[in-house]
């Protein structure tokens, strides 16, 4: 088995005539958390949609787990998608049984602890739910399945701050000893730096900086000074 | 492949009325004031045809007239459960299920088709206690003529039912169509269902010139169990067909040409 997760070469996917994704190349190595960085529209979405098949590239090459991207992939792959909700009419225990039935790899036990954790009833239902515990069950469905690959777009949005903190660092915890990948793009980098152990940065659909978190941090200063340093120069251009 | 239970599991999701998020917002009128102007609409329904009973050439078999409306009704069935995933921002967890795109389109067929039948059994059901309410009370009418009623009812409903798996397989593509790279054909496609809806209602007289249903309904001539030929068959059958193809090409569009 190869120790890389996720492997692109030239991939290019446009929408009329704008290049979301732009000639990008890269490889993400198993068993790590890794950040997808990148300010809004960088092309971070699209490059997770290639991943689980959502969409097909107009060019390049795409591996994940070794395999091309399609249905039968996403049998490996617990993917919560970017801007996402939940069935309105769905309870958090209906919720749980639907993810039991379809997704593979599902842990109810994991899923009810992750339910205590995150405070939610598992009688409440999605209609009355503000965002952020809408947020919450849907990263909780994610999390408790026992898959190789764990992709999480924006994760975090609509969870406020204080719960937010909180959830990043039962996160911390639960995620120690696991043996996946996880895949996390998010905007709240200064909270969630300490939980990537490898990072991506994306600019226009192509990647501009990627490594080790440790050896970034060496040579840049912290995940968010890179942010700021590079996007910035960006923005000066 | 999904398991076959897995399957059924699905296509009882489908099934289900899961809520639509987008029009629910835009619905500014609480749910409860909903269900008092329905109520008051059914009412009123039910005191117009009761008014028109009392006139000499009323029949009961006119009464099915009011559910002309239910080919379309059909129609919106499949395309709702196509736009609801993306009205409700569920797409992504759709679409991302590890299973085969045409077994999800064929999921939601399923549920789309079984929420029609519901749909179809219950106006049945009120037609015919329209239908028998009047009978009681209003001289003049027998239960000749309610057994007349529910055979007009039942060639009708034979019409519909034969026609579902196409009109549904129709729906699905056109909520699907709008959300893939053939978005620009989705005005012109919607163009053609109006012109194939309008030829539904010409054709169907036609279909069976001798038993036509406009003919049954308004009373002209006698209604039978079975009013239609081979050829009508026929159609229903080449319709399956088409249905089929168009669930594939349906099936074939999310895989490949999905625009997001």
């Amino acid at each position: 088995m190869t120790n890389i997760c996720v492997r692109c070469e030239q991939l290019v996917k446009r929408y009329e005539n704008k290049a979301a994704l732009d000639h990008l190349t890269v490889e993400i190595p198993m068993h790590r958390i890794v950040g997808i960085l990148g300010p809004n529209g960088c092309g971070k979405s699209t490059f997770f949609r290639t991943m689980t098949g959502l969409v097909a590239p107009d060019s390049g090459h795409i591996e994940v787990l070794g395999r091309k991207p399609g249905w039968a992939t996403n049998r490996d792959i617990a993917y919560l998608p970017d801007r996402a909700r939940w069935y309105p009419n769905h309870t958090v225990e209906k919720a749980m049984k639907w993810a039991d039935a379809f997704l593979p790899g599902f842990d109810m036990e994991a899923a009810r602890r992750l339910a205590d954790f995150m405070e939610l009833d598992m009688d409440l239902k999605v209609n009355g739910m503000s965002r952020g515990q809408e947020a919450r069950l849907m990263l909780l469905l994610c999390l408790s399945r026992e898959v190789p690959l764990v992709i999480l777009d924006e994760p975090f949005l609509g969870i406020d701050v204080l719960s937010r903190e909180q959830i990043i660092e039962g996160l911390i915890d639960f995620l120690e000893d696991r043996e996946q990948t996880i895949l996390i793009s998010t905007h709240e980098i200064h909270e969630v730096e300490g939980l990537f152990d490898y990072a991506v940065f994306i600019d226009r659909g192509r990647v501009i900086l990627s490594g080790e978190t440790e050896a970034l941090r060496a040579e840049h200063g912290s995940l968010r000074d890179i942010f700021k340093t590079f996007y910035k120069r960006r923005l000066k251009r | 492949m999904m398991p076959s239970h897995i399957f059924w599991q699905l296509v009882r999701h489908e099934w289900r009325w899961v809520g639509n998020r987008s029009k629910a917002a835009r619905r500014r009128i609480p749910k409860k004031w909903w269900i008092c102007y329905i109520i008051t609409m059914a009412i009123a329904a039910f005191a117009v045809i009761f008014y028109a009973s009392m006139k000499d050439d009323f029949g009961l078999t006119n009464i099915w007239f009011f559910s002309l409306g239910l080919p379309y009704i059909i129609f919106f069935s499949g395309y709702g459960h196509v736009k609801r995933e993306w009205d409700n921002n569920t797409n992504g967890w759709w679409l991302t299920l590890p299973y085969p795109r045409f077994q999800l389109v064929a999921a939601k067929f399923l549920g789309a088709l079984l929420q029609a039948i519901a749909i179809l059994v219950a106006v049945f059901i009120l037609a015919l206690l329209y239908a028998s309410t009047i009978a009681v009370f209003q001289a003049g009418f027998s239960a000749r003529d309610v057994l007349e009623f529910i055979k007009a009812g039942v060639g009708w409903y034979e019409l519909l039912l034969g026609l579902s798996p196409f009109i549904i397989s129709l729906g699905l593509f056109t909520g699907t169509v709008k959300y893939t790279m053939l978005r620009p054909i989705f005005p012109i496609l919607w163009f053609v269902i109006m012109v194939l809806g309008s030829f539904f209602y010409w054709g169907f007289n036609a279909i069976s010139s001798k038993k036509g249903l406009y003919a049954v309904l308004s009373g002209q001539i006698h209604a039978v169990w079975f009013p239609y030929g081979a050829s009508s068959i026929a159609i229903i059958l080449v319709g399956w067909l088409i249905g089929f193809g168009i669930l594939r090409y349906t099936a074939y569009l999310l895989e490949k040409k999905l625009s997001l």
